[in-house]
């Protein structure tokens, strides 16, 4: 890469800069002025560049030039790019502007490197997606190590995705971290944790406080002997009404 | 001249002051009801509109029923607005589906309360069946119409108080008035064959389309002649000079040019749309008045849902020729400059009926039938069928992964996700209402979503949602290898 090139790469990157993806620029400009020096070893190698290999012609100029640097920096970090290509391609296919997408791809590379430090080195592409997702989805890093003490290596996916559809579905996290944890140290745990995502988001549609109803009762009737997470907020049954004097 | 020949010529000028005659108006379309409300000047003279318009309409498969009241307003011309009121009633049912071709049903009634001259009574109805389909991102329509109307009466007094004196003359010797229009059949007919092609960029809805129009409208006028009776003649009270009945014919074949935008802004839909003939040929009989050509109109509808299945409905069209009165009109003597403009201005107001719930009614307009917004299919859930473990040619571990949509009343489904490079792929029918795609999938976590008949792209129910970083909620797809 020439020093032109990284110069404008740079220039780009600081142009639509978020907050959000502040360390992570940070990093990346640093990896950038890596890759001006005089010595070619801080470059990607030839294979993670074939790693990154996208349909530029689906994003205008700029917008390509941009991505690549940032999947390049991806690639420096030791990320899976195949996830920031995907999200870039989606972007393309919803016909987003390209400061949408790359502000996107951006903010996924952030969250999977935090996910990363979260879950340890030892875990899988997915892992690192799940993981990036419940990140944004609001649970700290804090949650995602738990649950991924849970599981055994590599298999903590499902654990993550639903704890991330969780929350969306309108669970509390504090609420949602407990239910996952606790039904992933079952056997067969995935089977019974996407039971659990299917009861909360059948429920949640029905309205407020549904989901969270939804959550202790299948908890309650997936673990045995347990009290249920949280008082329920609603409950089907019509308050008893004192006897008449 | 013989009496008969001046009973011929009489009865041609008051044809064109006869009264109203009514044929079909091929009302699928909303804005062919609006323009049922014909202006001031027709509705004094009691000419009724015949037949319609373009009904362009592609894509409704909602059983609706719509209730329209319709009135004409001022043109800023000056002219004297008489009152005239309607009630216009249409219906939509889908009747069924051959492989990908989709048909409905249409009729539609209407009911006018008048108010100025004629005593004459009318009636309207129009019937179509209309076929769609979808190919690739394009709809196709088509349809045909057939319409009938009758008007039977007399024609009031007030009718021939206008006319001028050479006209209204013509007995013998220059005498008083002496020939009347005693009665007048009307029988109109229309049939309409029209097709096009919608498309959907950018979140507008544009369709053009083209619809060609046969109208026939047969008069029969029983005409008498007499002499009144005159001061010093032998004979004493009218004298009947001739009796006879006299039919016509008007026939007009008309191409019309259709194009139409519509969009939603949040639940309300809006359909603004242009109707002009491309090319009209007129023919009438000697005695028949020359019917009259249609300009162009443009016209603007709005329906607002208020419930699942309820919703008002608003439209306003520049004049009511193009969707109504746009077959055989009279050639008149245009009065107060208003008969034949191009600006003549209608409203409507009403309220239409879905049965289906308002979930299943997407906003979209369905080209210029703006009353009748389309129906979606809806996915309805998924379900993954997971083959067993290969290894492709890049020496990858992939499995043959089926997913099955439950979309029974769509037309089309597509998907796409990190599996297809987040391209459309477009799956397959299979039964039970059921849509099929086969893929190869990498053991691990895809991102998928998918659409049916075009609409929005939504998460697959019953799948884990993503972060909806694009402002969709995203189905997340887990393959687990077999190994495990």
């Amino acid at each position: 890469m020439t020093l032109t090139g990284a110069a404008w790469l740079l220039l780009a990157q600081l142009a639509s800069a978020s907050p959000a993806a502040g360390v992570m620029f940070a990093q990346s400009a640093t990896s950038s002025q890596q890759r001006m020096a005089p010595d070619d070893q801080a470059l990607p190698s030839a294979q993670q560049r074939q790693q990154i290999q996208f349909d530029a012609a689906r994003f205008d100029s700029v917008t390509a030039n941009t991505l690549r640097g940032l999947f390049e920096d991806a690639v420096e970090l030791g990320l899976p790019t195949r996830p920031l290509i995907n999200r870039a391609l989606e972007g393309s296919a919803r016909r987003m502007t390209g400061d949408r997408i790359v502000k996107v791809v951006r903010e996924l590379t952030a969250a999977l490197n935090e996910a990363k430090v979260a879950l340890g080195a030892g875990s899988t592409s997915d892992e690192l997606v799940a993981g990036a997702e419940a990140l944004r989805a609001g649970y700290d890093a804090r949650t995602v190590t738990a649950v991924r003490a849970t599981r055994t290596p590599g298999s903590a996916v499902t654990a993550l995705v639903v704890l991330t559809d969780l929350a969306r579905s309108g669970v509390p996290t504090g609420t949602a971290r407990e239910a996952v944890t606790s039904i992933a140290k079952l056997p067969r745990s995935d089977e019974a944790l996407l039971g659990l995502q299917m009861a909360v988001a059948k429920n949640a549609q029905r309205g407020p406080g549904m989901a969270l109803d939804a959550l202790n009762r299948y908890v309650r009737g997936t673990i045995p002997g347990s009290p249920g997470l949280s008082a329920p907020t609603t409950t089907d049954r019509k308050p008893v009404r004192p006897p008449d004097s | 001249m013989t009496p008969a020949r001046r009973s011929s010529r009489a009865s041609r000028r008051r044809s064109l002051k006869s009264s109203g005659w009514a044929v079909p108006c091929a009302l699928s379309a909303a804005f062919a009801s609006v323009s049922l409300a014909d202006t001031a000047e027709a509705q004094s003279r009691g000419e009724a509109p015949i037949a319609p318009a373009a009904t362009i309409g592609p894509v409704t498969e909602a059983p609706t029923l719509s209730v329209l009241g319709i009135a004409a307003v001022p043109d800023g011309s000056g002219g004297p607005l008489a009152q005239r009121n309607d009630l216009w009633l249409g219906a939509t049912q889908p009747i069924g589906r051959l492989g990908r071709v989709h048909f409905a049903a249409l009729g539609s009634g209407n009911w006018r309360f008048r108010e100025a001259a004629g005593n004459d009574a009318q009636s309207q109805g129009m019937v179509a069946v209309r076929a769609r389909a979808r190919m690739g991102e394009q709809r196709v329509w088509s349809a045909i119409s057939y319409g009938y109307a009758g008007g039977n009466g007399n024609p009031g007094a007030g009718l021939m108080s206008n006319l001028p004196g050479s006209q209204a003359s013509g007995g013998v010797d220059n005498r008083a008035a002496d020939t009347t229009v005693s009665r007048r059949i009307d029988i109109g007919q229309v049939g309409r064959a029209e097709a096009g092609i919608m498309s959907n960029y950018a979140g507008v809805e544009f369709s053009i389309g083209m619809s060609l129009e046969r109208a026939t409208r047969v008069t029969t006028q029983t005409i008498v002649v007499d002499e009144p009776s005159l001061p010093g003649m032998p004979t004493s009270g009218s004298r009947v000079l001739s009796s006879r009945s006299l039919r016509t014919m008007q026939r007009r074949d008309l191409a019309t040019g259709m194009a139409s935008a519509g969009f939603a802004t949040g639940s309300t839909t809006w359909l603004l749309s242009v109707s002009a003939p491309v090319a009209t040929w007129i023919s009438s009989d000697v005695l028949a008045p020359t019917a009259q050509p249609i300009p162009t109109v443009a016209s603007l509808a709005v329906v607002q849902p208020v419930t699942g299945w309820l919703s008002l409905v608003g439209a306003a069209a520049s004049n009511a020729a193009t969707v109504g009165p746009n077959a055989l009109r009279d050639q008149v003597v245009q009065q107060a400059g208003r008969t034949n403009r191009s600006f003549s201005p209608v409203v409507a107001l009403g309220i239409r009926i879905s049965r289906l719930p308002g979930g299943d009614n997407d906003a979209t307009p369905g080209g210029i039938l703006a009353f009748e917004t389309r129906t979606l299919g809806t996915v309805d859930s998924i379900s993954i069928e997971q083959g067993a473990l290969e290894r492709d040619h890049e020496e990858t571990d992939t499995l043959r992964v089926v997913l099955l949509i439950d979309a029974p009343r769509a037309e089309s489904v597509e998907l796409m996700g990190d599996a297809t490079s987040w391209t459309v792929t477009q799956m397959r029918r299979h039964t039970n209402g059921r849509w099929r795609a086969e893929l190869k999938l990498a053991p691990g976590m895809h991102r998928i979503i998918v659409r049916s008949d075009g609409g929005k792209w939504v998460a697959p129910p019953g799948l884990p949602v993503g972060n909806d970083d694009y402002g969709t909620p995203v189905g997340m797809v887990i393959i687990k290898s077999p190994k495990h």
